[in-house]
């Protein structure tokens, strides 16, 4: 068993083979070898580490990744198809879902910062700019002279 | 990542924004979107543009692999094989700091954004048009080569190994009306301006001629009835001796009243080309007659008997026209030099109208009924003979072959000679030709000597270098007295083994 503190100092408990789906904690415990010392997660709160914990659990046991799969070859084609499973876990608010790949990125858990990476693409997908500032709370900043420019630069993308 | 690019703040107003995660995760998101996004999401706000138009195009070169398109450096490939290694090698470290992942992907969204367009949006710019079809071609030009050859002419020896250029190029062909045939359709939706016509009418033949009859399946009933059609167009057009004179060469070619490389681009509107007309005409290939060259074959082929069809039968599929992609191309006993990858075994189908029924095809006294469609309507048929040939690359006279002016100075001229033994044949004949690599186009051109009978052979290979899809062309006597000689389409292609010798002896048309 591994013993995990979140930035809110709550304890969790959890099974070796779970927790080392987080490459993070795979090398640290690696490192340290036999320990019943606890690993302290600054930049995870409790309620994220939850949810990251529940997709661990799920997907126990399956193979690590090796490689990073978008460099890949024989599976380079750009896919944003996400498994069933994994749509209903990340139906989740947009502030948790960011959490999750926040968290996903600092814990090294590839297959999940993936999911919700896709899940934000396919978010994005298809909207036009106003639409995307709107779905993500972004303040649009540009100048005219500036706004009239890059839609030049995007003239290429026009025609759909 | 490039030092003009803002990192993004942190903070974090009433939730997360997706202006405010950290960049490498951010173009991590970005690995998964459509390019056309990319362009949305940098008209958001200055930190997304600032990553999307960034200094560095690492997200566009992975936007472009994963679309996915064949990597641009292996392309490179095919360039750099043709002089030395040295020079090649060179000459690849040269083009490889000029790839422009960026332009070259936003150039194909464009491209799929104009050629799929809903059929019911009639109305289509011209010069757009052409635009899209430049870069269609230009992406089936720099398809990357294959890495293992095709066992046979019809098949594949991988299903992994395919060029994701000319999977685009088919997929986008397919789902646009450029492709349909006949192209009026596509006609009545652009400017009538004559060269953007022509030009685009001759790069849409020559992409239909590279798909032609790939997703006929000639057992429907409406392909059956297309096929039909197609082929009657097709008997008419090759056994049009109208097509045939020395200005064409005898073959699939035809005179443009201008220089071709001269049209202005479609990009640039600034209508330059008016004083580059009444030129000196130039000879370029008719892929429309290189398409029906190789529909009739085809057709004819497909009325073989069974156990023929399956060892005769040459294909349609795209990939075919990869480089590299022929029988035996990759092979180490290839003699670098023959970069045609001419020498071993070919399957050449040739066929032709009896002499009389070409005659009163093309010059029957009624003359409303010359080259009338009708003449191949019911149960015309015309000989076909497939003939087996064994050729032989000519190292000496490849190098006493003389650098054309307008031939491709890193693929020098490849001469071979060779046998060859037709079905009916008890004899066999001689070959010789050259092969020589143009700016679009490699030319083949042969003479078989049978008894004391020449005939003479010019054709194109359909794809790039040493291309399963093989060559078609026509043939013809050697020497020409008038117009009006005889003429017939052949197609050839490497093959991976000589056919049995049973098959040689036995088979009657």
């Amino acid at each position: 068993m591994v013993l995990l503190v979140t930035s809110d100092n709550e304890q969790f408990v959890v099974e070796k083979e779970v927790a080392e789906r987080s490459v993070l904690i795979k090398n640290m415990l690696e490192d340290v070898g036999e320990s019943d010392q606890p690993i302290p997660l600054p930049n995870v709160s409790s309620s994220v580490l939850k949810k990251v914990l529940e997709y661990c659990e799920h997907h126990r046991g399956e193979p690590l990744p090796t490689t990073d799969p978008t460099d890949n070859e024989d599976t380079r084609k750009r896919t944003t198809d996400i498994s069933e499973w994994d749509q209903k876990f990340i139906t989740v608010d947009q502030e948790m879902l960011f959490e999750i790949i926040l968290a996903a990125n600092y814990l090294d858990i590839k297959p999940l910062l993936d999911v919700g990476c896709k899940t934000v693409a396919n978010m994005i997908k298809g909207k036009t700019p106003e639409e995307i500032r709107k779905l993500f709370n972004i303040v649009n900043d540009f100048t005219p002279e500036e706004e009239a420019q890059i839609k030049k630069e995007n003239e290429w993308a026009e025609d759909r | 990542m490039g030092s003009s690019t803002a990192v993004a703040s942190s903070s974090r107003t009433p939730y997360f924004s997706l202006a405010s995660v950290p960049q490498e995760l951010t173009e991590h998101i970005l690995k998964f979107c459509h390019p056309r996004d990319f362009a949305s999401l940098s008209e958001t706000c200055t930190t997304l543009r600032n990553i999307v138009y960034n200094e560095d195009d690492y997200i566009w070169r992975m936007a472009f692999l994963m679309y996915p398109f064949d990597d641009m450096r292996l392309s490179l490939d095919v360039e750099a094989v043709g002089g030395s290694a040295a020079k090649g090698s060179e000459l690849k470290d040269k083009m490889k700091t000029k790839l422009n992942w960026r332009k070259e992907l936003q150039r194909r969204v464009f491209a799929e954004g104009v050629l799929r367009r809903p059929s019911e949006d009639a109305k289509l710019d011209g010069r757009k048009l052409l635009k899209a079809i430049e870069i269609l071609n230009d992406a089936v030009d720099s398809a990357a080569p294959a890495a293992s050859s095709f066992i046979s002419a019809s098949s594949r020896p991988d299903d992994t190994d395919i060029s994701y250029n000319l999977a685009w190029a088919e997929d986008t062909l397919l789902h646009s009306k450029v492709f349909e045939a006949p192209p009026a359709s596509v006609m009545e939706m652009i400017d009538s301006d004559p060269i953007v016509e022509e030009k685009l009418e001759r790069l849409r033949s020559r992409l239909r001629c590279y798909l032609s009859l790939a997703h006929e399946t000639g057992i429907a009933r409406d392909s059956e009835e297309r096929l039909r059609r197609l082929r009657i167009a097709a008997r008419c057009f090759v056994y049009d001796l109208g097509h045939y004179c020395d200005q064409t060469r005898w073959g699939p070619y035809k005179l443009l009243s201008r220089p071709s490389n001269q049209v202005l681009s479609a990009a640039s509107g600034d209508g330059k080309y008016a004083n580059e007309v009444n030129k000196e005409p130039v000879l370029v290939v008719n892929w429309e007659h290189v398409e029906h060259v190789r529909n009739v074959v085809y057709m004819n082929l497909r009325e073989l008997p069974g156990y023929w069809r399956s060892s005769v039968v040459p294909t349609f599929d795209i990939q075919a026209t990869r480089p590299w992609s022929a029988p035996g191309y990759l092979s180490e006993t290839r003699n670098p030099r023959d970069w045609a990858g001419v020498e071993g075994v070919w399957r050449r189908v040739v066929c032709f109208m009896d002499y009389r029924d070409l005659f009163s095809f093309n010059y029957t006294s009624m003359q409303e009924m010359r080259l009338h469609p009708t003449y191949f309507d019911g149960d015309f048929s015309e000989a076909t003979r497939v003939v087996e040939a064994q050729f032989v690359f000519d190292e000496e006279a490849s190098l006493a072959t003389e650098l054309e002016e307008d031939d491709d100075p890193s693929y020098p001229p490849v001469a071979f000679s060779g046998l060859a033994r037709g079905v009916h044949l008890t004899r066999q004949s001689h070959v010789r030709g050259t092969i020589r690599k143009k700016k679009d186009y490699i030319r083949w051109s042969f003479i078989t000597t049978h008894d004391r009978s020449q005939w003479a052979a010019e054709g194109v290979q359909v794809g790039g270098v040493g291309s399963a899809m093989g060559v078609a062309g026509i043939w013809t006597v050697a020497v020409h007295e008038e117009e009006g000689d005889p003429a017939g389409p052949f197609w050839m292609w490497k093959a991976d083994q000589s056919l049995p010798e049973n098959m040689l002896v036995l088979h009657d048309s």
